[in-house]
């Protein structure tokens, strides 16, 4: 299968900038410090009572995993906001328009490069959050789980910031479009699962239902990028 | 061929181009002139298939632009007047990049590159990063970019704009070649010398219309024909101007440098009466000519030299 050039293009740029091995280690070293900190305090209340409380271990694993999430919320717009307004006030997004590349091959190029990044991040704090194997007392389907709820959120959030830079042409705007829309999105989920009960919906239903919608919507976010960047005829009007 | 059909274009309440009708033939190299906000961009991005008419009909090469934008992409490289550069890209990265946008095949790619980057005198930089290339080599490499995919027409909107001298020499070096080798070439510019040296044909536009066309060397012949005649006297003047005033083809005059300018509105025969009836009036003639018409002067003429020409009229009647 061949590579979209602008996906081959984008990783070659993105790995010669300090920005990615910052991002890693600064992500990771986050994680890290969180886990090391859960540790110490797990192991401290164990000298001083002689009791190992394994639910704190768990409590490690889901701290790590809820930051990890929080993180990969905050990072993704921000590698996604100067995709296309990057390419606009680099002017080159005219040049890549007058070559055979369709306007869905810019877009699609564009997402698979950042969310390459974000799983990039993903991979790499694997063993960060490993540590909870030690002790056990998660599976491999909460493992799983997990994985994919960062998948759905990585691939909202991309599309977020991707349509928010489609929009407008400065990288600052495009960030703010993507925090706002990103953050009401979010809040509108922890609302849902608050009242689920109320509305008289069960956690797997909800869930489903969530993954569903973000990922419809992260499509929705991907064609109006597309429209965004394809020159068009404007319509007649009817003296016209 | 390229052409262009009663195209109009607004922004909001500015009209772009309004009733822009313009015709390029195969293998022309088309010179395309204007002051700034005439539509030479609006006009070169919709042949380009960047933006669409409001209405006319656009056909690139029998082919209706944004009708089957794959093929006529193909057959169209395009320089814009600003690079367009990724500062992290090495120039053989940045060519095999835009080799790979245009589905080139690989084998192809390589001997491709070589040969672009030689010929805009890149080869030797090739692995040097695009930041480090002066405005000149970067305009160089957008040219080969701009050939890649071996197109049948070139586009330059004002390519030269901002360069040094020699660069801007180089530049028109490679131009020509690519003439030679057959391209239709549009090239809009502000540097008429350019034009008039590198163009076989030329389109004047003004406020979103073409105001004049055709082969360079018949639009230089109407302006000399448009041109004022210059007649040297010696001695007194009175006598001439008497007899100017007197013919009614004349229709002003000014004097420049002890010279009598005319701006006269008769035939090539009327004028060799004219000069016969000065030299009966016993005027003394050193010498009787049209001035010589360049395409800054015709520039000048048809967009933007109204109020010059005020003044002259002024001088003329004054000096009456």
């Amino acid at each position: 299968m061949k590579l979209s050039p602008i996906f081959k293009k984008d990783e070659i740029t993105s790995v010669r900038r300090y920005f990615l091995p910052f991002l890693i280690t600064l992500v990771n070293g986050c994680l890290a410090f969180l886990v090391l900190v859960n540790l110490f305090y797990v192991s401290k209340n164990a000298r001083a009572t002689g009791e190992i409380s394994y639910i704190n271990f768990l409590r490690i694993y889901y701290i790590a995993a809820a930051a990890e999430l929080l993180l990969i919320l905050l990072i993704a717009p921000a590698l996604t906001s100067s995709s296309i307004s990057g390419e606009r006030e680099r002017k080159t997004l005219g040049l890549l328009l007058t070559t055979q590349l369709d306007p869905w091959d810019i877009v699609i190029g564009k997402f698979l490069g950042a969310l390459s990044t974000l799983f990039l991040l993903v991979i790499t704090s694997i063993p960060i959050l490993s540590t909870v194997y030690i002790y056990g007392g998660i599976t491999l389907t909460e493992v799983l789980q997990y994985i994919s709820a960062l998948t759905v959120t990585a691939v909202f959030c991309t599309s977020v910031g991707i349509m928010g830079s489609s929009l407008v042409n400065s990288t600052a705007a495009s960030n703010a479009i993507s925090y706002v829309i990103i953050f009401v999105s979010y809040a509108l989920i922890i609302v849902s699962y608050i009242f689920k009960d109320a509305m008289g919906i069960s956690e797997a239903r909800l869930i489903s239902e969530v993954v569903a919608t973000m990922l419809l919507l992260s499509a929705f976010m991907l064609y109006i990028s597309k429209r965004q960047i394809t020159p068009r005829r404007r319509k007649k009007s009817k003296e016209g | 061929m390229i052409s262009l059909e009663n195209v109009k274009k607004t922004y909001g309440h500015i009209n772009a181009l309004d009733g822009l009708t313009m015709h390029i033939e195969d293998g022309a190299m088309y010179g395309f002139v204007g002051p700034n906000g005439a539509g030479k961009t609006t006009a070169i991005q919709i042949m380009c298939g960047l933006d669409f008419p409001d209405q006319g009909v656009v056909m690139v090469d029998d082919m209706e632009a944004g009708s089957n934008v794959r093929r006529l992409k193909r057959r169209i490289g395009y320089v814009p007047d600003y690079t367009g550069s990724y500062p992290n890209l090495r120039i053989i990265e940045y060519m095999d990049f835009f080799a790979e946008c245009y589905d080139m095949n690989e084998p192809k790619i390589k001997r491709r590159i070589q040969k672009l980057l030689n010929m805009v005198g890149l080869a030797d930089r090739q692995n040097q990063y695009m930041d480090s290339l002066s405005r000149g080599g970067q305009q160089k490499l957008s040219l080969a970019r701009a050939l890649i995919h071996d197109p049948k027409i070139l586009i330059l909107d004002e390519p030269t704009a901002g360069l040094d001298p020699n660069t801007r020499f180089e530049f028109r070096q490679i131009i020509a070649n690519l003439a030679d080798s057959g391209k239709t070439i549009v090239i809009s510019s502000h540097i008429l010398n350019e034009i008039s040296e590198l163009c076989t044909d030329i389109g004047i536009i003004d406020q979103g219309k073409i105001v004049m066309e055709g082969k360079i060397e018949d639009v230089l012949d109407q302006v000399n024909a448009s041109n004022p005649i210059i007649i040297s006297v010696s001695g007194n003047l009175s006598s001439a101007l008497a007899t100017l005033r007197a013919d009614k083809m004349v229709k002003s005059v000014s004097i420049r440098n002890k010279d009598l300018l005319i701006t006269y509105g008769g035939s090539d025969r009327d004028e060799a009466q004219l000069l016969k009836r000065l030299v009966e009036a016993g005027v003394n003639i050193k010498g009787f000519h049209r001035e010589k018409g360049n395409l800054e002067s015709l520039f000048l003429q048809l967009t933007g030299a109204r109020e010059e020409r005020r003044v002259t009229y002024y001088e003329a009647e004054s000096d009456f």
